[in-house]
C-alpha cells in the first residue's frame, strides 16, 4: 500500500495523469424552472465502484438517468471512455442501468429477460444462449430460468435484473437504489455479494443510493449530494472523518457539532472560543484567519470519559446524561450539556448492559483529542 | 414535448374531433329557420318551441323518465349488492356463473335480449298471469336487467379500490357488520352509486330495442317516438330534442365528474 | 323480525350478507336473463299461428293421456338453407370485424396518447371521451344522417371546397354502416385500453431503451404484449354487440348491405314470425358464444378491472 505506483493502481483519483472513464463536464438539469442537477462536474475512474449518495430529491437519479440516457442534459457533456456520448440516446449507449423497480418484463421469463439485450445487438442465437448461461451461473439462478417475475422472490429479481444489465458487457453499470427493495437482513448480504461481483467481472458500477450505510460499505468513493449540486467526492473513510461540510458531517452518522469562533492559529493547530463558552483545541488542516466563525464536529465514538475534569478545561464539557440508547455493541449517550445543548457519546459496551458504566441523571464529563474533529466553515 | 409526443395529440384531438363534431353539427342545425335541415337559412328557436307543444313527445318523454328513474334506483341497489358479492365473498360456490351473468348483459346484442325478455313476459303472462299485459313494469324489468351489470361494473371497481382498513376499523370499534356497511362502506363508495345511478339512468332513457319489444300498445317511450320520427328523415324539432338531451347529459356528467375529482384526494389519503 | 327468523336459523350476520349480496342479483338474473334463452329456444322450435301468442305450442295432451311433443325444426332448416341468412350472418361477422379492427387503429393510439398525459390533463381527456358515451346513442346515429346524406353536410361541403362535382352517395351504404359503428362503439374500444395502459410501468420502457431497443421496438416488444388484455376486452365490447346491431344498420345501412340484428327485427315486428326471430336469436346467440367465453375468461384472469 505504500508503494506510490501501487496505490495509484488502486486509487486512481490520487493520479493527476490517469484519465477518467466517466467525465461529467459542468452538467445541468432542469424541469421547468427546478434545477434538478446544478452545474456538476465530477470524474469517475476505471473499475471504480462509485455512489451517488443524497436525501431525496437532491438529484442524484437525474444524474444517474443523464448518464444512462434516459435524460437529456439541459447544459454541459458528458464522456464515457472518452467518447462524447451526451447526444447518444439510452438505445444506443455501452451503458445499462438497473431500475430501483428492477423493470423486469413481467410478460418475459427470466431466461427472456436476461437475453432481451442480446437480442437488441443482433447477437447469434449460439452466442447468445452461451452468454445468458453464463449471466444466470454468475448471479446462480439457473434454475429459475424459466419462472416469469411474479414467481420470484425480492432477492431472486434483484439477481435478474443484475444479470440482465451485465449480459451486455456494458461499459458502465448504473445501479439506482440497488438494495432498495431488499429487507434489511438480505439487504446487508447483498452488499457484500455485489462488491465481490463487482471485484470479480471488473466493470466500472455507479450506483445511486439515500443509504449511507450501504455507500460506505460498498464504494470506492462517495459523491454527496445536496440540492442539485455536489457537496464531496471522496473515499468513505474521508467522508466520515474529514467531512468538509456542516451537510456532509451531518448526512453521514452522528455527530457532534459546536460552534465558534477563531481565536489564536499556530502553524495546523487552532483555538477557538466555542459557544458553550469553553476553549477548543483543534488541528486544521486549512488554517482560518482568527475571528472566523467556524464549527467543530466531533464524531461520538471519539468522545471519552475525562477523568481529570477541570472547569474552563480545553476540549472538555460536562452534563447530565438523560438518554441512552442501547444498540447492543454499543450505546450511544446523550448528555444535557446546557439548557440548549445536547452531547452525544457512544460508548462500545465491553461489560454487559446491567453493568454499565454510567446510567440516567448521572453526571458525567466528556473530553475529545485535537485530531478527532474537524473545523468547519460551511 | 418531443416530436412523437405532438404526432400523438394530434391523433388524439382529430380522433375527439370525430366523436365531437356530429353531435355539434346537430346542436347547430337545431337553431336553423329552416325546414331543411342541411341549409342554413337563419338563427330561429322555433322548433323548440313546437316541441313543447308537441303532445306525443311530451307524454313519452315523462313516460321515459318515469321508467329511467325507477330503474336507476333498482338498478343501483342490485348491482351494488352484486358488486358486494363479487369483491367481499370471494370465491363462493358459483362464482364464474354470477360472473357470466354480470358480464353477458354488457355485451349482449340487444335484439336478443329484447326477444328473450319478451318472449318470458308472454310465457309468464299466459301461466302465471303476470305481468297482465306490457308497458311500464315490463320496460322497467327489462332495463334493470341490463343496467345491473353496468352499475356493478362501476361499484365493482371503486369498492375493491377501498381500504378495508376503514370497516376493520369501525368493527374494532364495536359496529357491528351491518351498520359499518351503512355508516362508513356506503358514504366511502357514495360517488360510485351516484355516478351508477346516472349511468343507469342515461342507458335505459336512451334505450330503443329492448323497449321496442317488451313495450305494449299505449307505452312508447322516448327513443320510440324519435325513431319512427328519424325514420321518415331528418327533422329540425329532433334536432332540437338531441340538443337538449345533449345539454342535460353534459351538465349532469360534468357534475359528476366534479363531484368525484373532489372526492378523490380524500379517497387517496384513506 | 326477519333478523329475528335468521337468528332462528342460526344464521350469523355475514352468512345474512352472503345470503342477500349474493342471491339477490342472482335471481333476478337468472329470472329475467337466464331463462329467457331457454323460452327462446322452445319457441324456435314451434310453428308460426295465426294466434295471440303467435306460435303453437310445443305439447299437447292427446285424449288416452298421452303427451305429444312435437318439435319443429323447419325454422333452423330455414336459416340455414335460405342465403339470405347466410349473407346476414356472414356481413355481420364482417361489418364487426372490420369495425373492431377499425376502432383498435383510431383507438389504441388515443388511449395511449391519454393514458401517457400529465395526471390533470388525463382527467378531462377521459371525460371528453366518456362524455358522448352518455348522450343518447340513437341521437348521435341520427347526427350522421344529416352529415352523410346526398344533400348533407358532408357533401355540401366537399361540393364548395371544389372537391367533388356531384354528392357522394354514402347514406345507406356499408361505408356509412362502418362511420356510424366506428363513431358509437369508439369509447368501448378506448376505455378498457385506457385502463390497462395507465397501469403500464413506464420504467418497463426505460429499461428496453438501456437495453438497446429503439422507441418502436420497445412499444413492439414491451407494450403491444403487455396491453393485450386491454385489446381482447375492447375489441370483444365492440365485436359482439356489433354483430347484432340493429340501429345502424336499419337507419345508416342499404338495402344491399344486410345484418342479423335487423333481419330479427323484420321478422319480429313485420312478419310477425316469432319462431324464425327466435330461432335467428338463436343461432346468432351460437355464433357469439365462442368472443364470449374468450372474454370471460380474460375477465376471470384480471379480475375485470378492464371492464
Amino acid at each position: 500500500m505504500t508503494n506510490p505506483a501501487e496505490r495509484r493502481k488502486l486509487e486512481p483519483w490520487q493520479d493527476p495523469k490517469a484519465a477518467p472513464y466517466v467525465r461529467i463536464d459542468h452538467v445541468t438539469k432542469k424541469f421547468g424552472d427546478v434545477y434538478a442537477v446544478d452545474d456538476v462536474s465530477l470524474d469517475i475512474f476505471q473499475g471504480e465502484f462509485f455512489s451517488l449518495l443524497g436525501s431525496s430529491g437532491c438529484g442524484k437519479s437525474t444524474l444517474l438517468r443523464m448518464l444512462a440516457g434516459l435524460e437529456r442534459p439541459s447544459a454541459g457533456r458528458i464522456y464515457i471512455d472518452g467518447a462524447d456520448v451526451t447526444d447518444i440516446p439510452a438505445y444506443s449507449r455501452p451503458v445499462n442501468m438497473m431500475f430501483q423497480s428492477y423493470a423486469l418484463f413481467p410478460h418475459m421469463t427470466v431466461e427472456q429477460n436476461v437475453e432481451f439485450g442480446l437480442k437488441q445487438d443482433r447477437m447469434p442465437r449460439k452466442e447468445r444462449a452461451e452468454r445468458v448461461g453464463e449471466m444466470l451461473a454468475l448471479l446462480q439462478i439457473s434454475e429459475l430460468r424459466r419462472r416469469k417475475p411474479d414467481q420470484l422472490s425480492g432477492g431472486q429479481r434483484q439477481r435478474v435484473a443484475l444479470a440482465r444489465t451485465l449480459a451486455k458487457h456494458p461499459k458502465l453499470l448504473l445501479l439506482d437504489e440497488p438494495l432498495g427493495a431488499l429487507d434489511k437482513r438480505l439487504r446487508e448480504s447483498a452488499q457484500f455479494e455485489l462488491v465481490n461481483l463487482q471485484e470479480r467481472i471488473g466493470i466500472t458500477f455507479v450506483t445511486v443510493t439515500h443509504d449511507q450505510e450501504e455507500a460506505m460499505t460498498m464504494s470506492t468513493r462517495i459523491a454527496v449530494m445536496n440540492a442539485g449540486q455536489i457537496l464531496q467526492v471522496d473515499t468513505p473513510t474521508a467522508i466520515y472523518e474529514y467531512p468538509e461540510y456542516r451537510f456532509v458531517a451531518d448526512f453521514i452518522g452522528l455527530v457532534n457539532l459546536f460552534d465558534g469562533r477563531v481565536m489564536e492559529t499556530q502553524d495546523d493547530q487552532v483555538l477557538i472560543e466555542s459557544s458553550l463558552g469553553r476553549r477548543l483545541h483543534m488541528r486544521d488542516l486549512h488554517p482560518h484567519a482568527i475571528g472566523t466563525p467556524v464549527t467543530v464536529a466531533i464524531r461520538p465514538e471519539k468522545m471519552q470519559i475525562c477523568s481529570t475534569y477541570q472547569e474552563n478545561g480545553i476540549n472538555q464539557v460536562k452534563g447530565v446524561v438523560e438518554d441512552i440508547a442501547y444498540l447492543g455493541d454499543v450505546s450511544i449517550y446523550r448528555v444535557r450539556v446546557s439548557p440548549e445543548m445536547l452531547v452525544e457519546m457512544t460508548l462500545t459496551n465491553v461489560h454487559p448492559r446491567t453493568e454499565q458504566a454510567l446510567t440516567w441523571g448521572q453526571e458525567v464529563a466528556m473530553e475529545w483529542s485535537p485530531t478527532s474533529g474537524v473545523v468547519l466553515t460551511e | 414535448m418531443n416530436r412523437s409526443r405532438w404526432k400523438l395529440y394530434l391523433f388524439l384531438a382529430v380522433g375527439l374531433a370525430f366523436l365531437y363534431i356530429p353531435v355539434l353539427l346537430l346542436v347547430i342545425y337545431s337553431f336553423n329557420e329552416s325546414r331543411l335541415v342541411t341549409v342554413w337559412s337563419g338563427f330561429s328557436t322555433k322548433w323548440y318551441g313546437e316541441l313543447l307543444h308537441n303532445r306525443q313527445l311530451l307524454d313519452a318523454a315523462w313516460l321515459s323518465v318515469r321508467i329511467a328513474a325507477t330503474n336507476a334506483t333498482f338498478a343501483v341497489i342490485l348491482g351494488t349488492l352484486a358488486a358486494n358479492a363479487l369483491v367481499r365473498h370471494g370465491n363462493f360456490r358459483g362464482r364464474t356463473g354470477f360472473q357470466l351473468l354480470l358480464t353477458a348483459p354488457l355485451v349482449m346484442p340487444e335484439v336478443i335480449t329484447g326477444l328473450s325478455l319478451l318472449l318470458l313476459f308472454v310465457t309468464m303472462e299466459h301461466t302465471v298471469g303476470w305481468p297482465a299485459g306490457r308497458g311500464f313494469t315490463t320496460i322497467t324489468i327489462a332495463h334493470i336487467t341490463f343496467s345491473t351489470a353496468f352499475v356493478a361494473v362501476v361499484v365493482r371497481s371503486r369498492l375493491s379500490q377501498m381500504d378495508r382498513s376503514l370497516e376493520e376499523a369501525a368493527m374494532d370499534l364495536g359496529a357491528r357488520p351491518l351498520r359499518v356497511y351503512m355508516s362508513i362502506t356506503l358514504p366511502l363508495i357514495a360517488p360510485a352509486l351516484l355516478s351508477g345511478w346516472l349511468l343507469a339512468f342515461t342507458l335505459s332513457l336512451d334505450d330503443l330495442v329492448i323497449s321496442s319489444f317488451v313495450a305494449g300498445p299505449g307505452s312508447t317511450t322516448l327513443p320510440m317516438v324519435v325513431y319512427s320520427s328519424v325514420r321518415m328523415g331528418v327533422s329540425p324539432q329532433i334536432n332540437a330534442l338531441a340538443s337538449i338531451v345533449v345539454l342535460i347529459v353534459s351538465v349532469a356528467v360534468l357534475v359528476a365528474g366534479l363531484l368525484s375529482m373532489r372526492q378523490q384526494p380524500t379517497a387517496k389519503a384513506n | 323480525m326477519i333478523r329475528e327468523l335468521f337468528k332462528r336459523l342460526h344464521l350469523r350476520d355475514r352468512q345474512l350478507a352472503r345470503v342477500v349480496n349474493i342471491g339477490t342479483p342472482y335471481l333476478w338474473l337468472g329470472l329475467f336473463f337466464l331463462a329467457p334463452f331457454a323460452i327462446v329456444l322452445h319457441i324456435s322450435l314451434a310453428e308460426t299461428a295465426l294466434a295471440q301468442p303467435p306460435y303453437t305450442s310445443l305439447w299437447e295432451w292427446v285424449d288416452d293421456g298421452v303427451l305429444q311433443v312435437r318439435l319443429n325444426l323447419q325454422n333452423f332448416v330455414t336459416v340455414f338453407s335460405d342465403e339470405l341468412y347466410l349473407a346476414a350472418f356472414l356481413n355481420s361477422l364482417w361489418v364487426a370485424l372490420v369495425c373492431t379492427i377499425l376502432c383498435l387503429l383510431i383507438g389504441y393510439p388515443m388511449a395511449y396518447a391519454i393514458a401517457t398525459a400529465p395526471e390533470r390533463r388525463r382527467v378531462i381527456l377521459l371525460m371528453l371521451i366518456i362524455l358522448p358515451f352518455w348522450t343518447s346513442f340513437l341521437i348521435r346515429v341520427y347526427a350522421w344522417i344529416g352529415i352523410l346524406k346526398p344533400n348533407g353536410l358532408l357533401n355540401n361541403l366537399l361540393l364548395s371546397l371544389g372537391l367533388i362535382d356531384q354528392p357522394l352517395t354514402i347514406l345507406h351504404t356499408q361505408t356509412a354502416i362502418y362511420i356510424g359503428v366506428v363513431y358509437s362503439y369508439l369509447p368501448f374500444m378506448i376505455l378498457p385500453l385506457f385502463a390497462n395502459l395507465t397501469r403500464l410501468d413506464f420504467s418497463l420502457l426505460e429499461a428496453a431503451a438501456d437495453l438497446g431497443c429503439r422507441p418502436f421496438k420497445a412499444f413492439l416488444k414491451v407494450t403491444l404484449p403487455l396491453s393485450l388484455p386491454g385489446i381482447v376486452a375492447g375489441s370483444m365490447l365492440v365485436f359482439i354487440p356489433v354483430v347484432g346491431e340493429f340501429v345502424i344498420p336499419d337507419l345508416l345501412g342499404g338495402p344491399d348491405s344486410l345484418m342479423i340484428g335487423k333481419m330479427l327485427w323484420t321478422e319480429f315486428f313485420s312478419n310477425k314470425d316469432w319462431p324464425l326471430a327466435a330461432a335467428l336469436a338463436i343461432c346468432l346467440l351460437g355464433i357469439l358464444v365462442v368472443p364470449f367465453v374468450m372474454m370471460q375468461r380474460l375477465e376471470q384472469r384480471i379480475g375485470g378491472d378492464e371492464l
